[in-house]
């Protein structure tokens, strides 16, 4: 009768023991997984990077090829109708595209993640969307805003602000918390319309 | 958590902006980056002519 | 006897102590696992924001590499006029244009979808909306898009009057029926716009809302009707 009694038991313990052990090799298989991954992933990053690397090449050989067409356009047009009208309408259309590098008065948004505390029902209202950004976007060109741009990123025709799992992406490129979004206009126009609809918005 | 359509609109998005640290800043000289890349027009044709 | 029972109950004691021991560390191994899969999760995340970044790069390098390239021609046409001593009118004129039709201020055409958005009894479109929309079709990589026949240019703002009316463009009042046009690759904003529940149609008909997307090959965007003017801004080197 004992002796029953103490197979018993051990059997359930081993049965345990066993399963405890296949969870265990089970594991074993993702963490294995988990190797594969990163290996995979150091060479996206490694491709990233080259990609980056040839885009801003790109960049800096269209920056001076600008800079290069300005130059020749002013010098070979001397004599055609008009020309000094022209060109300095296409610099003028560029710097409106976004294009240019450019400076004014305005005014400067800094929006950064919530911190937490009992009174916030939902996470979520903590962090920054990329729907927050549009609709500040939005806001500001209501209020007559020249130039936008975020955390470094102008805010052209092409431009597009989504997000991509956690992170928010502007032109295609991360932005994340705080962020900084700078605008050229005039400045009474932009902060009275940042007060109607943001009450709590402070201003300084 | 991202990309939901807020039909609620305003309201929700002013709850939301509550949580968030926002401050606004008046400056007398801001500059501002130029886009880094090309605008394209590979499917849109003028047709002004 | 009794000597022996105790003998036996010790060594059971043991085998189930030993027994536990085992199970305990396993289970903790067990834990440690879990918590190492859990990562793999954001892991996996990260490789697909990888690819994402990867494919942005790439065409953001091809754009520009096209633009430098048509610079360079742009470039050796007018030092061709200038060796022939010609007038550059005719370069200056293209150059002028072309920016132009880039700001939106030239009527255009190409392929690309015509969207009819129409309010119904139980829902009506809003100035969000439409700012959704137009945010997924540039990210579709739109070139030209008007709603209504007001184009949207760079920093096209829509509000809300009330409840039937959108402004846009400072001073254009729209309501429902909205016709959006848009120009760019036709297939790949038909997809974007298409996406299975997180695409803009499925998130309209959630709602409610009526919505037809319509493909061309040949959509007619008329110009954006004002200036577009700098105040307060200047270029600077």
């Amino acid at each position: 009768m004992k002796d029953k009694k103490i197979g018993i038991s051990l059997g359930i313990v081993c049965f345990i023991l066993a399963l405890a052990l296949t969870l265990q090799i089970r594991t074993m298989t993702i963490e294995n997984s988990i190797v594969s991954q990163t290996f995979a992933n150091d060479e996206l990053k490694d491709n990233l990077l080259q990609w980056k690397e040839k885009y801003e090449k790109a960049v800096e050989q269209l920056d001076s090829s600008n800079k290069e067409l300005d130059v020749i356009r002013k010098s070979a047009s001397t004599n055609a109708s008009n020309a000094e009208q022209k060109t300095a309408k296409i610099k003028e259309n560029n710097m409106l595209l976004g294009l240019t590098n450019v400076e004014g008065e305005g005014v400067v948004v800094e929006l950064a993640d919530g911190k937490s505390s009992s009174l916030v029902l939902d996470a979520s209202n903590l962090l920054i969307h990329d729907g927050n950004l549009r609709e500040i976007v939005n806001e500001l060109s209501n209020a007559g805003a020249e130039a936008i741009e975020i955390n470094g990123q102008r805010i052209v025709n092409s431009t597009y602000i989504t997000c991509a799992g956690n992170v928010i992406l502007v032109n295609g490129e991360k932005i994340s918390s705080p962020c900084t979004i700078k605008a050229i206009g005039q400045q009474e126009r932009i902060v009275r319309s940042s007060r109607k609809s943001r009450r709590n918005i402070t201003s300084t | 958590m991202c990309g939901a359509v807020e039909r609620a609109g305003g309201i929700l998005h002013q709850l939301k902006l509550n949580d968030l640290s926002v401050t606004v800043k008046k400056e007398s000289n801001i500059k501002i980056n130029k886009f880094n890349g090309a605008l394209t027009k590979k499917y849109m044709k003028d047709i002004r002519n | 006897m009794k000597v022996k029972v105790d003998k036996q109950k010790m060594q059971m004691a043991i085998i189930i102590g030993i027994i536990t021991l085992l199970l305990v560390s396993s289970m903790f191994i067990q834990f440690k696992a879990v918590d190492k899969s859990q990562e793999s999760n954001i892991e996996s995340l990260r490789s697909d924001e990888l690819t994402t970044q990867i494919a942005t790069y790439k065409s953001r390098y091809e754009e520009t590499m096209e633009q430098y390239e048509e610079n360079q021609n742009t470039i050796s046409e007018y030092k061709s006029t200038m060796d022939e001593n010609k007038e550059s009118t005719n370069l200056l004129d293209k150059e002028l244009n072309d920016t132009e039709t880039l700001l939106g201020l030239t009527d255009v055409q190409g392929e690309g979808l015509i969207i009819t958005l129409k309010d119904t009894n139980e829902a009506t479109y809003t100035a969000s909306d439409l700012l959704t929309l137009i945010n997924e079709l540039k990210y579709a990589g739109a070139e030209a898009i008007s709603i209504n026949d007001n184009r949207v240019v760079n920093l096209t703002e829509i509000t809300a009057i009330n409840n039937s009316f959108i402004m846009m463009n400072s001073d254009s009042r729209i309501s429902s029926p909205y016709t959006v046009k848009v120009i760019g690759d036709k297939s790949y904003l038909m997809s974007t716009l298409n996406l299975k529940n997180s695409g803009f149609v499925d998130l309209m008909r959630v709602n409610n809302l009526e919505i037809t997307v319509e493909e061309s090959k040949n959509v007619v965007i008329n110009k954006y009707s004002k200036e577009i003017t700098a105040k307060k801004m200047k270029e600077v080197e």
